[in-house]
Order: structure tokens, then C-alpha cells, then sequence
């Protein structure tokens, strides 16, 4: 029905008690995750700054389907805003792949002044192509390596793991060139995967090791920060387009808002998940040198990079 | 040799259509059943492969999974609009018991004039996704990811093949009787 | 609330079933009629559709039914029966009580009630008929012992359950079905010596020695399968998924290649499995549309509203909560469910002082039920499709197991302790 009272408003502008336009927006993690808690954040950031005109309702816990699923409704129209994360919405949009490449941000304050300067917003206009709208980025923290087998401080200690990773080349390509054995398995086989010893370990950020309940199986944890993906929030270029330029704004803005509120909700769940870690006896190793692990993953940036040139530098430039 | 009556004639036509279309419906059949077994196989030799490579090979292909998937939707799709020739998809028969042999009738009517309808669904929309999904592909297969809805689309036509077959054949049925 | 459009979508679905609609297609027509009516794009449920099949965790599904298949045409089953008769002949509704305990060593094992059904009753059920139980009999018990499944760890649910609960231990919520899921069982065992002694179910006469190690080495290629499964998943050489796959690799090896049956029996296995495949796919796919829509209307969220406001009592609440997933389980697909209600039930119960590990049992056992309960559940269809039975038949069949099920809900919901003891002892608290 969104279309239509989207329609209905900007005919009947006049009007005294309008219905408020409801908007769904898709969101895969759990209900009191810190990216729901930013979209809920940005939807009464809007209810407030429109008096209540404008409604969005955040449909929590991946209930709406999968983000790939998610993205596709809203390429229709079907459903007005998502979040989702960077690597599968590359997939559709794939410039958005250069924020995938391993160990390519020195550190997070070089990762948000990228995307929250003209580079990000430069990304995020490039999903216009592809019938969404980029309005802003969250937090997902950094990826990272861990297994059930050993310490691992440099590459050389990953050979012989079979690490699960997404399906995605990028991914596969950076297990194998740090010189694991890179295995794709969907996410809700991983547990028992390792628990069972089909493969070694995984990769993921330090809320999703502890929410996956994998730190209990796979207790060596290395901090090797490979990737910082963010998340992003997207809208339907088929709802943006019914919006008056004084909601867009407004919108846009409330998405913006709402990364503070999200970055600080990422913050204290990351400690808190660390903290859940460390008290059930994990290793946790700290890299020193990122230099062998940079180089082992060189030829990654020649396969997959090669059409980013310019974005890659202009990235490293704006440290 | 001299002519044959009109009448006999117009039989022998009809038998020469009712061939033809015995064997259009033979080889409709032939390829929707055989194409569903192929994939059926070839779904269970991908995931033993993924089994071996990374046991023996250490090394797991990354269109393993994405692959056995595609198969099922498109057996998947196929082997439904198979349950609707053979009739065998799941109903419920509480009201059995209070139906005329008219309204039994009338009830086959109207199931196979809902299901044509929903064939028609498929057909357009599983186009329509698959239109949608040219923006988007399957990383691990890299493959455009509008294969997934094709069989939509294919799966709908063989039930809109199916459901009039369905008509005719108890038309016929009903002449001979 | 969109109460218009939840009317269309649960009325028009209910009246379509009732005119003898495949469900399947009662489901799917009255999800694209509902999408319609709320102006959400149609092709959104085509595409619920394909996600519906598109699904990791349905993979095992066709290699079960298939090796199912190649093991019934081809011969493995036959022995299996004798073999059978050599351990449990003597005993009354012997294999009645195979069937609960086949489901509670690999039912644990396939995590899935689905596959758990499409694995063991494509070979239990042929074998119980042919023994003279009731075909319903047959049906509805391999139906209802899959519950183990998603009790008795490794357990897909569990891991979708610890997920949408922000990160519950899985390890605790592993532990802590082993003990309600063997309650299962051992009610379970009782019921059927109960129906076995009540209908007369047959206890043969015992089989001699020499004759009982000739079925044994016989029925020894077909036993492999099963350790061909247990032990795979167990070193870690394959997962759960994937050991469906080499089940099904090695039934035909052994049926084709070593006991050299004809290469076009092959031919009506693969029919065969496409068929049963048919009905299972088409029902997945719809409810998959139809789940979207109720998620998308807000159906659970609505109905917890309507029933949580009615007491605070905790042991009203917990049996407000019980009827509330029962109902919910009937009309919704399990992994779905879990999803949408977690969070919404979870800090309910929290907050009464319930741990989230024994809320999660209950929500496996509670769901369980739903799956196998019409008019959605796709435990009842598997059954149906692969016992070639029809739903009021197996539904009827059913009734008796339904309420020992409730029952041990009821003890696993009231005495914490059930769920509690273990994960409490191995993990402490
Ligand atoms: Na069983
Ligand atoms: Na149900």
C-alpha cells in the first residue's frame, strides 16, 4: 500500500489529518543488534523531523528474506529501504567491491573519513545505476581470522586450515592468499562444521564470533583486521522517486544522524563480545607486523582492483 | 483404387491429428521428465565432488553450493508442474463427503482453471524477476543470477501445457465413452 | 494492522483448501492475491518462491528421498527388514520402537525433521507395512519421532533459534535438548507398546543362530549407509548436508554395482524420487510466499499483542506462549517463525525469569509439533508425500501423538530443570 499512499500525499497536499505514508524498511540482524538499533534510530529520526507524516516501520531479524532477496525487492520497489552489507550489495553494484579489499584502510578513522567524505558519497551515487539509493554507511567493525586448531600470528601459520568464508572470489581469494584453504559453507553450517572438524575456523567480526556462538568452538582468535566492509543503508529508487525533495532531505539526513547513533551501539557490543571472549579463556593474538600479510595479498589487488585503479589511490591518499 | 467416403476420410484426419499429438505430448513429457532426472544426478555428483576436492584436494570449489542449489530450483519448478499432469500435489477431501457428482465436477473445473491462473503468474513474474535479477549475479557460480527465476517461467508454461491437456484429455475420455 | 488483508490472505486460503485446492496452490494463490491487494509488487512472490527451494538447508532433502528410493528398488531394504526381524522380532511392535529410535540417534544426526523423515521413512515405512502395522500407523509415527531432530543436537533450528536471540550459546542450547528430546523417546517407546499390545502388532517366533548371522552378513552392505552417515559427520570427513549426497552415492554403488541390479530400474528411481520431490518442492515454495506475507502483514507480532495482554502470570504466560507457537506453527514454516517471534517472545519471558536456553527447547519442541500439524507443516507433507497417504488420514493418525507430544511439553515447560540439568553441569551457569 506505500506506493499508493505515497501517491495519495502529494496529490492531497492540503489536506488537514493525512494518513502518515508507511515505509518498510528490511533488516537481517536481530532485533536489539546496533545496525537495528540505527535503523530504528533514522525511522524516528523521520517520524519526528515530519510530525509524523512519514512512518517507517524496521522489519527486524532477516524476516523479510535474505539481503540479496532484500536487494532485489528493492530494485522493484517492493520494499522501500534495506540495510544491508557492502559485499553482497556488490554484487549488484560492483564498484562497491573496492571496500572489500583486504587490508586496504590503515585504520578505522581512515575507514570513516573515506566514507564519509566525497569518496563514500561518490560510491554510494553509483547505486543509482542499479535502482537504489545510497543514503548511508554503519559500522560491521573489522573481520578477522580464527580457528579451532592453533595460534596464528603471521601467515605462514594459516597453511593447512580450511577457513569458511562467503561465497565470493574476493574472499576465497584472499583465504588462499594468505595461504589457508579457502572453504565456502553456508553460515548456519559453520558450528557444527568446526565442532566436527570438516574445516578449522572462520572469519567474521568480533560480535559475530561471539553471537554465532563460534568462539565456543574454535578458540584462537587473531586480530589481523583483514577487512572493515561496512554496512549500508540503502533506499528504493522507486519510493525515493515518489518522495518531495524536502523528505529526501530530510531522510537523508535522519541516515546520517542515525551512523552516530549506530557507530556508538557497535562500539559497546564489540566490547561486550570481547569481553565474553576473553572470560571463556580464548586466545586472542594481536598482529605486530600487517606487512607479510599485506604482501601475501598484492596480487589480489592486481585480479580484482584492476579496474579501480584510481578509487584504490584516491582511497589510500585520504588517510 | 477409388475414393474414400468424406467421412471416413475426416476420421482418418482426425486420427493423423490425434497421432501427431500423442507424440507432441510423448516427447513434451520425455524432456520434462528426463531434463528433472539429469538434475537430480548432477545435484548429487556436485555435492560429492565438493566432498572429495576438499577432503582429498584441499581445495573446495566456491560454486559448489550455488550450483546444487540452482539444480534443485530447476527440478524443482519442473518436477511441480509434473505433480500437476499425474495430479499427485497434496488437497484435502473433508467435503467429500457432501458433494454431487456435479459439484465434484465442477470442483476439477475450477481447481485446474486456478491453477492455469497461477501458471499464468509464474510465467509473467518469474520473467519479470529474472528481468530484475539481470542487475544481480551469483558470485560463487558468477553467473547472472536470472537463471534462478527462469524456471519460474518454465515451470508455469509446462503447467499451462498440463492443465489444457488436462481438458482435452477428459474430453476425449468423454467422447469414446 | 492491515486486518482486511490478513482476513484475504488466512479466508481466502482456508476456503480454497476446504475446495479441495492442492495446498500448494491454495497457499500461493492466496499469497499473490493478498500481495495484490496491498500493492506489493506480484513478482516479489515469485520470488519467494524460488527462495523457498533455494535453501541450504533443504539440500539434503532429494539425496535422502533418493537413496531412499534406490535402497527400496533395489533390494538394500528387503535385508534391512530381515535384519530388523533378528533384533526386534521377538518383541511386540518391535519395529514401531526401531522407528523412534532410529529418529533419536540419526534424527540427531540430519538436524532436519524434514530429511529426517524423507531419510528414514522412505525405508521404515515400506518395512512396517510390510509387517503388517496400519499404513497411518506407519506414516504418523516416523512423522512424529522426527521431532528428535530438532531436539537432539546438532540442530539447524537451534543455530537459527541462537542467532535470532543475539547470540544464546549453542553449545548450552545442544545440551540442553539431549534430555527433553530422550523424554521424547521414552514416551514415545511407552505409546507404542501400548498400541502394539492394543492392535495386536506381530512378535514373531525367534530366528535361529546360524540363520540370524546369514541375514546379517546379507543385510551388512545396507547397514553401511547408516555408518556410512554417523561416522562421516562424526570425523568431520563431510557435514550433515553433504552426507545425504554420499548416502545416496553409495546406495547406488552397491545396488548397481555390486548386487548388479539392471541399470533401468535407475531410470523409475529417479521418477519415483521426482514425484515424491514434486509434491514436498511445491508445498516449500508456496509456503515460502505465504510466510512472507504473513511476515510482511505482521500476523505474529499481532497475535502475541492479542494473547500476551490477557494475564502476567508467569505459568499463564508460559502456556499463553505454548498455544500461542502451536498456533502460529501450524499456519507458519518453522525457520521463519523462529525469526519473527524470538525477539518478540524472548524479553517476555526474560523477563518472568525463564532462562533463553529453556525458552529455545520449548520453542524447538513447540515448533516441532507445528510442522508435523495441518494446514502448514512441512513435516505432515513429507509424511504424506512419502508414505502416499493423504493429509486427513495422517492428521487422524496423528491425534494420539499430538497429545504425548503436549504432554512432554508441558513437563519440559514447567520443570526447567529437564532442560536446565545438563547444559548447567557441562557449561556451569
Ligand atoms: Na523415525
Ligand atoms: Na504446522
Amino acid at each position: 500500500q506505500n506506493g499508493s499512499e505515497t501517491d495519495q500525499n502529494s496529490d492531497k497536499q492540503g489536506e488537514v489529518a493525512q494518513e502518515p505514508i508507511v515505509l518498510k524498511l528490511a533488516e537481517n540482524q536481530p532485533e536489539d543488534y546496533p545496525t537495528t538499533i540505527g535503523d530504528k534510530e533514522m525511522a524516528r529520526i523521520v517520524e519526528e523531523k515530519t510530525n509524523g507524516r512519514i512512518k517507517i516501520e524496521v522489519y527486524a531479524g532477516g524476516q523479510l528474506g535474505d539481503e540479496k532477496s532484500v536487494i532485489e525487492a528493492i530494485q522493484m520497489g517492493g520494499l522501500d529501504f534495506a540495510r544491508v552489507n557492502a559485499q553482497p550489495l556488490s554484487d549488484f553494484a560492483k564498484t562497491l567491491r573496492v571496500l572489500s579489499l583486504p587490508y586496504l584502510f590503515e585504520n578505522e578513522d581512515h575507514l570513516w573519513k573515506v566514507l564519509n567524505g566525497p569518496i563514500g558519497e561518490e560510491i554510494l551515487d553509483t547505486l543509482e545505476e542499479s535502482d537504489m539509493i545510497g543514503l548511508t554507511y554503519y559500522d560491521s567493525g573489522t573481520r578477522n581470522f580464527y580457528n579451532s586448531k592453533r595460534e596464528v600470528k603471521t601467515p605462514e601459520d594459516m597453511k593447512g586450515l580450511k577457513i569458511r568464508v562467503q561465497q565470493s572470489e574476493l574472499m576465497v581469494g584472499l583465504v588462499e592468499a594468505v595461504g589457508a584453504s579457502a572453504t565456502p559453507m553456508p553460515y548456519g553450517e559453520v558450528y557444527s562444521a568446526i565442532q566436527t572438524g570438516v574445516i578449522h575456523g572462520a572469519e567474521n567480526n568480533w560480535p559475530s564470533y561471539d553471537s554465532s556462538s563460534h568462539y565456543e568452538v574454535a578458540k584462537y582468535f587473531t586480530m589481523d583486521q583483514h577487512t572493515m566492509t561496512p554496512e549500508v543503508v540503502v533506499a528504493s529508487k522507486a519510493t525515493w522517486d515518489k518522495l518531495s525533495d524536502e523528505d529526501k532531505a530530510i531522510i537523508k539526513e535522519a541516515a546520517r544522524a542515525s551512523q552516530d547513533v549506530q557507530r556508538k551501539a557497535w562500539k559497546e557490543y564489540e566490547e561486550k563480545s570481547i569481553a565474553k571472549v576473553k572470560a571463556n579463556g580464548n586466545i586472542i593474538t594481536e598482529v605486530e607486523d600487517f606487512k607479510p600479510w599485506q604482501d601475501a595479498v598484492a596480487p589480489l589487488y592486481e585480479k580484482f582492483g584492476a579496474d579501480y585503479k584510481d578509487l584504490i589511490e584516491e582511497i589510500k591518499a585520504a588517510k | 483404387m477409388h475414393k474414400l467416403p468424406p467421412i471416413l476420410n475426416r476420421r482418418q484426419n482426425n486420427r493423423r491429428v490425434e497421432d501427431l499429438f500423442k507424440k507432441i505430448d510423448e516427447y513434451f513429457n520425455k524432456f520434462v521428465e528426463y531434463f528433472g532426472m539429469v538434475l537430480l544426478v548432477l545435484m548429487t555428483i556436485i555435492v560429492s565432488w565438493v566432498v572429495f576436492t576438499r577432503y582429498f584436494l584441499g581445495k573446495t570449489p566456491a560454486w559448489g553450493e550455488e550450483s546444487a542449489l540452482l539444480c534443485m530450483v530447476w527440478f524443482g519448478f519442473l518436477s511441480i508442474a509434473l505433480g500437476v499432469r499425474d495430479d499427485t500435489h497434496i488437497a484435502i477431501q473433508v467435503i467429500d463427503k457432501f458433494l454431487t457428482p456435479a459439484q465434484e465436477r465442477f470442483l476439477v473445473i475450477l481447481k485446474r482453471i486456478l491453477i492455469f491462473a497461477f501458471s499464468v503468474f509464474m510465467i509473467v513474474e518469474g520473467f519479470n524477476m529474472s528481468k530484475v535479477a539481470t542487475k544481480n549475479y551469483m558470485p560463487g557460480l558468477k553467473l547472472n543470477s536470472s537463471f534462478l527465476y527462469i524456471p519460474v517461467t518454465l515451470g508455469g508454461i509446462a503447467m499451462v501445457y498440463y492443465t489444457i491437456t488436462s481438458f482435452i484429455k477428459d474430453k476425449t475420455r468423454e467422447e469414446t465413452i | 494492522m492491515d486486518i482486511p488483508a490478513i482476513t484475504l490472505l488466512l479466508g481466502s486460503f482456508i476456503t480454497l483448501m476446504l475446495l479441495k485446492i492442492p495446498i500448494a496452490f491454495a497457499l500461493g494463490i492466496s499469497s499473490v492475491a493478498t500481495a495484490y491487494y496491498v500493492g506489493v509488487p506480484v513478482a516479489m512472490m515469485a520470488q519467494a518462491l524460488v527462495r523457498g527451494i533455494n535453501s541450504f538447508s533443504l539440500l539434503s532433502i532429494p539425496f535422502f528421498i533418493l537413496a531412499g528410493e534406490i535402497m527400496g528398488q533395489g533390494g538394500i531394504s528387503k535385508q534391512l527388514i530381515k535384519f530388523a526381524d533378528v533384533l526386534v522380532g521377538r518383541v511386540r511392535g518391535g519395529l514401531a520402537m526401531v522407528n523412534v529410535l532410529d529418529s533419536t540417534f540419526f534424527g540427531g544426526i540430519s538436524g532436519s525433521a524434514v530429511a529426517d523423515i524423507s531419510s528414514l521413512g522412505s525405508i521404515m515405512i515400506p518395512m512396517m507395512r510390510e509387517k503388517g502395522y496400519d499404513n497411518d500407523y506407519s506414516v504418523a509415527i516416523t512423522v512424529a519421532t522426527s521431532a528428535q531432530a530438532v531436539l537432539i543436537p546438532p540442530s539447524h533450528n537451534m543455530i537459527i533459534y541462537s542467532l535470532a536471540a543475539g547470540g544464546v550459546s549453542v553449545g548450552k542450547l545442544f545440551l540442553g535438548g539431549i534430555v527433553p528430546g530422550l523424554t521424547l523417546s521414552v514416551a514415545l517407546l511407552i505409546y507404542t507398546y501400548i498400541v502394539a499390545v492394543k492392535r495386536g502388532y506381530p512378535a514373531e517366533r525367534p530366528v535361529p543362530f546360524r540363520e540370524a548371522l546369514i541375514i546379517t552378513r546379507d543385510a551388512f552392505l545396507g547397514l553401511v549407509t547408516a555408518l556410512i552417515i554417523v561416522v562421516g559427520v562424526v570425523t568431520g570427513l563431510y557435514t550433515a548436508t553433504e552426507s545425504a549426497a554420499i548416502a545416496a552415492v553409495y546406495a547406488f554403488i552397491v545396488t548397481f554395482l555390486v548386487y548388479k541390479v539392471p541399470i533401468k530400474v535407475f531410470k523409475n528411481v529417479l521418477i519415483d524420487s521426482l514425484q515424491t520431490l514434486a509434491i514436498v518442492i511445491a508445498l516449500i515454495a508456496s509456503s515460502s510466499a505465504f510466510g512472507w506475507m504473513l511476515a510482511y502483514l505482521k500476523v505474529p507480532a499481532l497475535a502475541t499483542e492479542v494473547l500476551l495482554s490477557l494475564s502476567s502470570n508467569k505459568y499463564v504466560i508460559l502456556l499463553i506462549i505454548n498455544l500461542l507457537l502451536l498456533f502460529l506453527g501450524m499456519i507458519m514454516d518453522m525457520a521463519p517463525l523462529i525469526l519473527i517471534a524470538t525477539p518478540i517472545l524472548l524479553p517476555v519471558v526474560t523477563n518472568v525469569g525463564i532462562d533463553p536456553i529453556h525458552f529455545g527447547i520449548l520453542m524447538m519442541l513447540n515448533l516441532a509439533i507445528g510442522l508435523m500439524t495441518p494446514p502448514v507443516g512441512s513435516a505432515l507433507f513429507v509424511g504424506c508425500a512419502v508414505g502416499d497417504i493423504s493429509v486427513e488420514e495422517l492428521t487422524k493418525a496423528l491425534i494420539p501423538f499430538y497429545v504425548v507430544m503436549i504432554a512432554v511439553l508441558l513437563l519440559v515447560t514447567y520443570v526447567p530443570a529437564i532442560t536446565m540439568f545438563l547444559p548447567n553441569l557441562m557449561m556451569g551457569n
